[in-house]
């Protein structure tokens, strides 16, 4: 399963994939959207990890600009607060949200989920 | 039409709900970064249990880049806290370079949302003014916003503190290009109420491309 995270706190996000690698994921990341996005021309990714509230763009902005260069790309999506969860709610895509902090298990869990729907051998 | 003070009332509480809402974010980014980082020493401990070596310096490394967000914390709610405070008093004397740093210290991350830096000035000797604390921040933080608007792309806004007379003068810019003519007569207008309530009154200086706010001294509150 080869996984992209992006989220604009690098020390967040290298740590998360760090985690990720040694559970046997290939993880790779992102601070910004168009960082984010170079990493997708360049690479196959089966799932992508977005955090929903970014300086410059959101999340779901974000999960639109990938689609459109990996339309297999799933994705889960990661928000600091509930008001942020409520604005995923009621969308296609409000299966997949974490809340911050994220238990790792859980994320774990998600990646299963999603990989499962892409065919993804985990 | 809204009665003045309602809508004092309403602007103050939108910019202190938008400052705060900024702050939550980023402590919870912070909160986040200490919970991977002690994740991360958990899975050290794991592997270590398995049989790898135990790498010490990176574990050295971890634990001093919790400290790290643990001392980032630190300063967001002591700045938080300083910014709180300036509700206490409707009127107060207030060091306007001391409130400013507060302020675009608690507003990074939306400066980074609008694509900009601000580079304040070294304020010496301090310029401390009677005026109305939070007033005098949002309307400060209503000009970045402003000027920052003006502008495409990654911006570098300067922000000067000077005394003028008893009152002080903020200086926001530069501004360039110039915008057309008349136009900070539409900010001036959006902020009204809160002017008026300062004694403040707000120019665009076409020599410097720069936003200025004259601040008159208040009253000293009696007592």
């Amino acid at each position: 399963m080869r996984v992209l995270l992006v989220d604009d706190e690098e020390e967040f996000v290298a740590t998360l994939a760090e985690r990720l690698r040694i559970r046997g994921i290939e993880a790779d990341w992102a601070t910004t959207a168009d960082e984010g996005l170079q990493r997708v021309v360049e690479t196959q990714y089966d799932i992508a990890v977005l955090d929903v509230k970014m300086p410059k763009i959101s999340g779901i902005d974000l999960k639109a600009k990938i689609q459109a260069l990996s339309p297999a790309t799933k994705f889960i999506f990661l928000t600091g607060h509930g008001s942020e969860k409520d604005f995923i709610a009621g969308t296609s895509i409000s299966e997949f949200y974490l809340i911050k902090p994220v238990q790792i298990d859980d994320l774990m869990e998600k990646l299963q989920t999603a990989a499962g729907q892409t065919g993804t051998p985990s | 039409m809204k009665a003045k003070e309602t809508v004092l009332q309403e602007t103050g509480l939108q910019f202190f709900g938008q400052l705060s809402a900024a702050v939550s974010h980023d402590l919870k980014n912070v909160l986040s970064i200490i919970n991977e980082k002690a994740g991360l020493l958990e899975d050290f401990c794991y592997m270590a249990r398995q049989g790898r070596a135990l790498d010490m310096e990176r574990i050295d490394a971890v634990t001093a880049q919790v400290k790290d967000q643990v001392a980032r914390a630190d300063q967001i709610i002591r700045c938080f806290n300083r910014f709180a405070h300036s509700t206490d008093h409707p009127v107060a004397a207030v060091d306007l370079g001391e409130t400013v740093t507060t302020l675009v210290r608690l507003a990074q991350r939306l400066l980074a949302g609008m694509e900009a830096t601000l580079e304040l000035q070294p304020i010496d000797p301090p310029v401390v003014i009677t005026t109305r604390p939070l007033m005098v921040q949002e309307l400060i933080w209503a000009a970045i916003q402003w000027t920052a608007a003006q502008r495409d792309g990654k911006k570098a806004i300067s922000l000067a503190v000077e005394r003028s007379g008893d009152g002080a003068r903020v200086l926001i810019g530069r501004l360039d290009p110039l915008p057309g003519e008349g136009l900070e007569a539409v900010f001036r207008s959006a902020t009204d109420a809160v002017r008026e309530a300062l004694g403040a009154e707000i120019h665009l200086d076409p020599a410097s491309g720069m936003l200025r706010i004259d601040l008159a001294a208040l009253a000293p509150p009696a007592g």
